[in-house]
């Protein structure tokens, strides 16, 4: 591999950020993050009145002795997140660079997590194979950067959206949703309703090259769709072009309305940005990393 | 509608050619993308009607198409067939003649046609106007003028002539000036034969204004009066060109005191002739024929008739020159030649040329004698001088080379000479003597040859206070008596006439009648006569032939429609371009 994708310096840069969230679903594991629960840190979090069945060791004897009163000490708990990346890999993500900025959004993300010692999970899937990857700990940093790199140009035809339900792991923290969106609102919204289901923390990456921002054509185009190879033609003019543009803002706009709907975060991203910008930039400032 | 170039099509070129350019335009670059998502959903629209998507995809194609197929369809210069009004130039031929007098109800047949020509001439106010009258020499009363005002004055100002239409003369007249086309002629006439169009001339259209109704006419179609030796005797006879009986009477009188002679009461059957014969009339110079009835045409109902020695036949001696005889046949004489015994059996009636000398003592009338048969001839050279005498006034004679001459007669009036010696002497009875043989000179080679027999033949057969007989406005050179004097013409009223500066430029007055000529202190008389075919008013459909056409206008035919579809090319151009600018470039 003459260039890596995803090089050692980038890791370095993401090692300040962990993913935050707000969702009340953890994991069974001990972690990092601290749950709203009360649990074994060393964190003070509140004092409550003592019912029977509460654990005697918990009780604050300072207090009681101030006030007569049984007083238990909590803390807060740590507790692991289960992180879950998945990845589109239909055939659309492979123009234009998509596919090595949606790896490479993937890597990072899942590196932040492994960071964190939470549990990552990541599953594409082309016709033949399902990929599937689960890990927990810093040290499969490395392992986890390989397995992504590995992967194979995206082959898939078949649509993401429909897919997508049956490589999600159950009790997942948050659910990383890598895709260009490309596909019809309606096969969305049967995927958002069954969704929140599945995880109340849901993310949804859009990836936008710069090809298909602004397409470059002029002329008479026979323009192919690269997955269901649908033959469009087309002669380029600015009213056309024009009706494309709007056509493809609605149709993310209504993507958006459609996740906010569901409670579904979503972040656009363009390859152009770059990884590092989104990482650094954009997931801090919409909250979803620290 | 018609083509005035269908050499034109090869331009069709050009629209096959951008046809041939749409059939073999590479029609559309592949490309992969993403997904056809938006793209097929800013298609769709398009879809609604299959041909409404290829009209609005190829739009620009059928749109330089129609605009081609528009120039290459003004390259053809269509035109369409022009009516009459577009014509510009407008030429009225008027019938002068004396039938066009014709009354028909309040006024003529000439008045009424002036009234039409009005009309037309301000209906096409700004148009060219010509305007011919008939004749013998068709006239040019205005040519290709365009003011209004002139053109009104002219036709205000128009007069009969009298004379005969001759409608063929004044139809080539009109032919060569419309040689350029695009000329609408009109005829006002009282009848015009349709074979005379029989050559249509292109671009000229002709339409004929006659006298459709049939008008009542009575005629004097001839009258004719001889002196005998119990008086004077005279004949009428009348014609009837309408289909019922008509009654009247006939005057005679004596023109020059105005005395009624004679008069008779007829009555004529539908379309038929009589004769009626006046007899023991009192010895007459000028005698008129009066024609009282009803009827639409009264200039007819007239007639004179001069009395005098009218005979018009020459007896040419057989032993004269040839060309002598040939002479007289080329002035339109009768001749015939004959021996002395015809010539004596003749003398009264005929006009002798002879060179027998004993004529000139014999019978009452004057000869014209050329050579003598009882002497011989003398050699002589130089000029010949003429004396100033009514003979010399057409012919000259100075020319002529005499190479030898007749003794003279003595006592004779001598009126030229050659080099002092008599060569045309005059007797007191008035008998013309050329003292030489027409074999002696080279007078045949000279144009005065003719013109001094006619005018030999004039002096002596004509009786000297008549002058003759005319048709209306007929050009006649007159024998004057050579004086400096001018010649004047009168009416029998002595009303003034017309002046003429001598006798060749002499025009007989236009109305029929009788006129006083006074020349030179001397009084004749002359009448003007119509021609039998002016007496018959005559009738028939009007029509009109031939169109403005084509070939020869082509001005016109592209004012007409080139400039219209012009239009329509240009906001196709403007279409096209609007159409380029929305969809920006091909390729």
């Amino acid at each position: 591999m003459t260039e890596e994708l995803f090089p050692d310096r980038l890791t370095k840069r993401l090692g300040a950020l962990s993913i935050s969230t707000r969702s009340r679903r953890l994991g069974q594991h001990k972690g990092t993050h601290r749950s709203s629960k009360t649990g074994t840190s060393l964190d003070f979090s509140d004092f409550r009145e003592y019912h029977p069945g509460d654990d005697l060791r918990h009780i604050d004897w300072n207090v009681f002795a101030r006030t007569d009163k049984p007083f238990i000490k909590q803390f807060l708990d740590e507790q692991e997140m289960r992180i879950h990346i998945l990845l589109d890999s239909t055939k659309s993500m492979g123009t234009d660079g998509k596919w090595k900025f949606a790896r490479q959004l993937a890597i990072g993300l899942g590196q932040v997590a492994l960071k964190s010692g939470d549990t990552v999970s990541f599953s594409t899937w082309t016709a033949e194979q399902n990929y599937f990857f689960r890990k927990k700990g810093v040290l499969h940093r490395a392992s986890f950067k390989k397995f992504i790199s590995k992967l194979e140009q995206p082959a898939s035809d078949t649509g993401f959206a429909e897919q997508a339900l049956r490589h999600i792991p159950k009790a997942v923290t948050v659910l990383f949703i890598i895709t260009d969106g490309l596909e019809e609102l309606r096969k969305w919204e049967t995927l958002f309703k069954r969704m929140p289901g599945i995880c109340k923390d849901i993310r949804l990456i859009t990836v936008h090259s710069p090809a298909e921002e602004l397409p470059l054509y002029e002329g008479d185009m026979r323009l192919i769709d690269v997955e269901n190879e649908a033959a469009v033609e087309v002669s380029m003019t600015r009213r056309v072009m024009q009706d494309y543009s709007e056509k493809k803002n609605r149709h993310e706009a209504e993507l958006r309305a459609l996740a906010n709907k569901f409670g579904i975060q979503l972040m656009r991203t363009e390859v152009s940005d770059g990884a590092m910008d989104v990482f650094t930039r954009q997931m801090r400032h919409s909250g979803w990393l620290r | 509608m018609g083509f005035e170039h269908l050499g034109g099509m090869w331009t069709a070129i050009f629209p096959l050619a951008v046809l041939l350019y749409y059939f073999f335009r590479k029609k559309y670059r592949s490309a992969t993308i993403s997904s056809t998502l938006f793209w097929e959903k800013s298609m769709r629209e398009t879809k609604v009607s299959p041909y409404l998507k290829n009209l609005q995809r190829n739009a620009l194609f059928y749109l330089q198409m129609a605009a081609l197929l528009l120039l290459v369809f003004i390259l053809l210069g269509p035109y369409l067939p022009k009516d009459e009004h577009t014509a510009a130039h407008t030429v009225f031929v008027v019938d002068t003649s004396a039938s066009m007098a014709a009354m028909d109800g309040n006024l003529s047949l000439f008045e009424h046609n002036k009234k039409k020509i009005m009309e037309l001439a301000e209906e096409r106010t700004g148009t060219e106007f010509t305007i011919v009258t008939t004749g013998k020499e068709p006239k040019l009363v205005i040519r290709e003028e365009s003011d209004e005002r002139t053109v009104l004055g002219a036709i205000d100002q128009l007069e009969l002539t009298y004379e005969q239409e001759h409608m063929a003369r004044s139809l080539d007249f009109v032919k060569s000036l419309a040689a350029e086309g695009g000329v609408d002629v009109h005829f006002f006439t009282d009848y015009l034969d349709r074979s005379v169009f029989m050559e249509s001339e292109n671009g000229i259209r002709w339409t004929v204004h006659t006298n459709d109704l049939p008008l009542e006419n009575i005629s004097i179609e001839k009258f004719g009066v001889v002196s005998t030796t119990k008086g004077t005797e005279a004949i009428v006879k009348l014609s009837n060109q309408k289909s019922s009986v008509q009654a009247g009477t006939i005057l005679i009188r004596n023109e020059i005191t105005g005395e009624e002679l004679t008069k008779q009461e007829f009555s004529l059957d539908g379309l038929s002739d009589t004769l009626l014969s006046f007899k023991e009339l009192p010895e007459l110079s000028a005698v008129k024929a009066v024609l009282e009835t009803d009827d639409d045409f009264s200039l007819d109902n007239e007639a004179f008739v001069l009395l005098g020695n009218e005979s018009s036949e020459v007896i040419v001696d057989q032993q004269l020159h040839e060309l002598v005889k040939k002479a007289f046949e080329a002035i339109g004489l009768d001749v015939t030649s004959g021996s002395v015994n015809e010539m004596n059996i003749a003398r009264e009636q005929a006009l002798l040329v002879t060179n027998e000398t004993k004529f000139l003592n014999e019978g009452t009338s004057p000869i014209l004698l050329i050579g003598r048969n009882d002497s011989v001839t003398d050699q002589v050279s130089g000029r010949v001088d003429t004396a100033n005498d009514a003979l010399f006034t057409i012919a000259q004679v100075e020319d002529v080379y005499v190479s030898g001459l007749y003794p003279p007669f003595e006592n004779y009036e001598t009126i030229a000479s050659v080099s002092g010696k008599p060569f045309i002497q005059r007797s007191p009875r008035g008998d013309i003597i050329i003292l030489t043989d027409i074999g002696l000179t080279d007078w045949p080679l000279h144009p005065s040859f003719p013109l001094f027999f006619w005018s030999a033949a004039e002096m002596l057969t004509t009786d000297n206070n008549i002058a003759g007989i005319f048709t209306p406005n007929e050009r006649k050179a007159l024998l004057t008596s050579g004086g400096s004097e001018s010649i004047e013409v009168f009416t029998i009223d002595d009303k003034y006439i017309a002046t003429y500066p001598d006798g060749g430029s002499f025009v007989a007055p236009a109305k029929p009648g009788i006129y006083k000529l006074l020349d030179n202190g001397k009084e004749e008389l002359l009448t003007v006569q119509l021609e039998s075919s002016e007496k018959l008013v005559k009738h028939g459909a009007s029509y009109s032939l031939g169109g403005i056409s084509t070939l020869n206008d082509k001005e016109e035919g592209k004012n007409t429609i080139g400039w219209l579809i012009l239009l329509p090319v240009l906001l196709l151009l403007l279409i096209e371009w609007e159409v380029q600018r929305r969809r920006g470039y091909p390729n």
